[in-house]
């Protein structure tokens, strides 16, 4: 029988492995596929950053620091003065500088789910043993688990 | 682990993770504009990111660089002009500026140091025990290492497992906001006097509290997104390794 389950990176992916492994099944009946969640060309391994949000978040924070110490300063000189004024203009500049990036890179935007299976583990065992493997992955967080007999 | 990588990727010490990373160089160069020595911080040059942080601190103190920022704002350029003392203005100025442009140019070499050392993709350490501390790659939450530095900046560093660099974020913190007298100033907000709350702040030591925190909250996200990353990289090259002689046969032998 083949057992086969996703996972994404994390440390339960490597619990999941070696307590197959401390069981019954050899090493070499484990087969891991490392997959990509998103196209790269053979030039970058791993891409940057799959979200165009995390860079949004990145100009967000620099126009609010920035509009912040002029915010502060100018505050110092009207009513409500400069606490007041450096918060209201860091979270204008934040969100403006959010928006604005975003709708500059709205066709840039895939969207993908949250959790995506970036680990494929297949492991080839003997059928009663299957039920077992599969219930170590899925304690082990696994996305999906599947099974399916070998052809003969 | 013995061998001395030529071209490594990353490195964990007592004092957390060192690594590569691509960055933008003017992003850097802005971290360097708002807070001499933070683009270095972003490069993971901590020591001299940190003695370019103090210097700017003692001079802008001595030059009151920030009392004539917050006047020529406010419009007046009397006082701005008064206040500033040029024997200490001018030197902090081209001090001022080396950090940016230096720190854009090592962001542009460090890119390319990176992109090779992806391509060559040597064995990452995984974790380090030391009989003072435990540091290893986790994966973290670039959003609560962000919200922990906005709530008290250092707090996301530590967070990061950056400590030293996280407690003297704290320790600063701390100086600013009893010179600034911040607290006193918000405290007298929420009540309603704002004029009280506005007499009782120092401009000088408030001034720096915003590039001081956003610097914290930026590189806190960056420093946990670039956690992860490494993260998944050495466990895929652990993997790879693991498995590479399986025997899984998915397919009937000489098959399709």
């Amino acid at each position: 029988m083949l057992v086969i389950g996703t996972f994404e990176h994390s440390i339960e992916l490597e619990q999941a492995l070696a307590v197959l492994e401390n069981g019954s099944i050899t090493r070499k009946c484990i087969m891991v596929v490392p997959m990509d969640t998103h196209f790269v060309s053979s030039m970058q391994y791993i891409g940057k950053s799959r979200d165009r949000y995390y860079k949004g978040i990145e100009v967000g924070m620099a126009c609010a620091t920035a509009s912040s110490v002029v915010g502060m300063s100018v505050g110092y000189a009207l009513a409500w003065g400069p606490i007041i004024w450096a918060l209201i203009t860091a979270f204008a500049a934040f969100f403006l500088g959010l928006g604005l990036f975003l709708f500059l890179n709205r066709n840039n935007g895939k969207h993908l789910p949250k959790k995506l299976p970036e680990v494929t583990v297949i492991v080839q065992c003997p059928e009663e043993q299957c039920t077992r493997v599969a219930e170590t992955m899925w304690k082990y967080r696994a996305l999906s688990v599947g099974q399916t007999l070998e052809p003969l | 682990m013995n061998r001395q990588r030529r071209r490594s990727l990353a490195t964990i010490s007592v004092f957390g993770i060192s690594n590569l990373h691509r960055q933008n160089p003017f992003m850097v160069a802005w971290w360097s504009a708002a807070f001499p020595g933070f683009g270095q911080y972003l490069l993971n040059q901590y020591l001299r990111a940190t003695i370019l942080t103090l210097s700017e601190v003692i001079i802008n103190t001595l030059a009151r660089v920030n009392e004539a920022i917050v006047y020529s704002f406010s419009g007046k350029f009397e006082m701005a002009k008064s206040v500033l003392r040029p024997q200490w203005a001018f030197g902090y100025l081209i001090i001022y500026l080396y950090a940016i442009w230096e720190s854009f140019r090592s962001t542009l070499v460090q890119n390319k140091m990176c992109h090779i050392a992806e391509l060559e993709n040597e064995p990452l350490q995984n974790n380090i025990i030391h009989p003072l501390e435990i540091q290893y790659v986790e994966q973290k939450n670039p959003f609560i290492a962000a919200v922990y530095s906005f709530l008290f900046p250092g707090l996301g560093q530590l967070y990061n497992f950056r400590f030293a660099l996280g407690f003297y974020a704290m320790f600063w913190w701390w100086v600013y906001l009893i010179l600034s007298r911040a607290f006193e100033s918000v405290m007298s907000l929420l009540f309603g006097n704002i004029q009280h709350s506005i007499s009782v702040i120092r401009m000088h030591w408030l001034l720096f509290m915003p590039s001081v925190m956003g610097g914290s909250v930026y590189h806190a996200f960056i420093t946990a997104i670039e956690h992860n990353q490494l993260y998944r990289r050495e466990q895929r090259q652990h993997l790879i390794e693991r498995y590479r002689n399986s025997e899984v046969c998915i397919f009937k032998q000489g098959g399709i």
